[in-house]
């Protein structure tokens, strides 16, 4: 066994001895790694990874669950849409009561967009006329601005 | 007189049906309220803002040169108390002695580098658990110590002790090298 005169201990490196004290020696050794073990540390780092995007996801209110499932999750429609609800919704009492209720209620309506295409249809239909009315909205705004 | 009962039946029928309606509607309201009001974090810390993620490779670790000992937590919260560290296991099932032993091995070496680490989060996919740590450096060691010798001990040539369960061998990476292994 090569020897290492370092005395710094990584934690994982204690974490294994706690697991197993034996299986850290064989991995000083260099005793070889199965391959279903390969395969699972490749799940496990896929795993971190997209733990890591849910927590940073998280950091930004990124729920917009009807637009999510409709549009797509990084759809630009979507991302307009979370838009609208941080700058026009959010600043006042009624919009952040309605985008609490929306919560409330979408988990649900999704469930069934799940389930049923033509409710899926449907609310994609609303939804994109709901982003014109909010693109006319925002082009008259600007142009009583100018 | 048959007018009102017609109406109280159909009142009491309305009642009957949108009664639990309403009721499962305010509940989900709610909970979604008193959720939203706690915190949006995946693991539920309040008033958390994320410090600091492992990045993988290209993120080096932290080093505390008092213990000599090196880690990095998967994640660091930023709470107005300080920070909260966070270990991360991809498996189901419950949390292990040796998640925890790594979780404050890395929590004792983020502090080495000054961060002020008062709590450490260790999850799986099914499972939780909050550990709150010692103010002092030297206590939080302390809980860890015998893991630390043991690894260094292995480190510098010594041997380990096999800790066979069918649980553990299942998942070990050498279990076909090993001469203990009940897996």
């Amino acid at each position: 066994m090569a020897k290492s005169k370092s005395n710094w201990i990584s934690a994982s490196e204690v974490g294994r001895a706690r697991f197993c004290a034996h299986a850290l020696e064989l991995k000083y050794s260099g005793a070889a790694v199965s391959a279903s073990a390969e395969k699972a540390r490749a799940r496990g780092d896929a795993a971190h990874k997209q733990f890591n995007t849910q927590m940073r996801n998280a950091e930004r209110d990124s729920r917009c669950f009807i637009a999510s499932q409709v549009y797509g999750f990084n759809d630009p429609r979507t991302e307009a849409l979370r838009n609208w609800r941080d700058t026009v919704l959010m600043p006042t009492v009624a919009g952040r009561l309605f985008v609490k209720i929306y919560y409330a209620s979408s988990p649900f309506l999704v469930k069934v967009c799940r389930r049923l295409s033509v409710v899926n249809s449907a609310m994609r239909f609303l939804l994109d006329g709901f982003r014109r009315v909010i693109n006319v909205a925002d082009k008259k705004e600007l142009m009583d601005d100018a | 007189m048959l007018e009102i009962s017609i109406f109280t039946r159909e009142l009491v029928l309305s009642i009957a049906i949108l009664g639990p309606i309403l009721f499962w509607i305010f509940l989900k309201i709610r909970r979604h309220l008193l959720n939203d009001s706690q915190s949006a974090n995946p693991l539920g810390i309040p008033n958390a803002e994320l410090f600091y993620i492992d990045e993988g490779k290209q993120t080096k670790p932290f080093f505390n040169r008092q213990f000599e000992v090196l880690g990095k937590p998967d994640a660091m919260y930023k709470t107005p108390t300080g920070l909260v560290a966070v270990e991360y296991k991809s498996r189901r099932g419950s949390v292990q002695d040796s998640d925890v032993s790594q979780a404050l091995c890395a929590a004792l070496a983020a502090r080495g580098d000054g961060h002020n680490v008062y709590q450490v989060i260790v999850k799986t996919q099914t499972d939780q658990i909050e550990i709150d740590l010692p103010r002092s450096d030297e206590e939080l060691f302390n809980r860890i110590k015998l893991d630390v010798a043991a690894a260094r001990s292995i480190k510098h040539g010594g041997t380990g002790t096999a800790n066979p369960h069918p649980s553990k061998c299942g998942s070990c990476a050498h279990k076909k090298s090993c001469a203990f292994t009940v897996a």
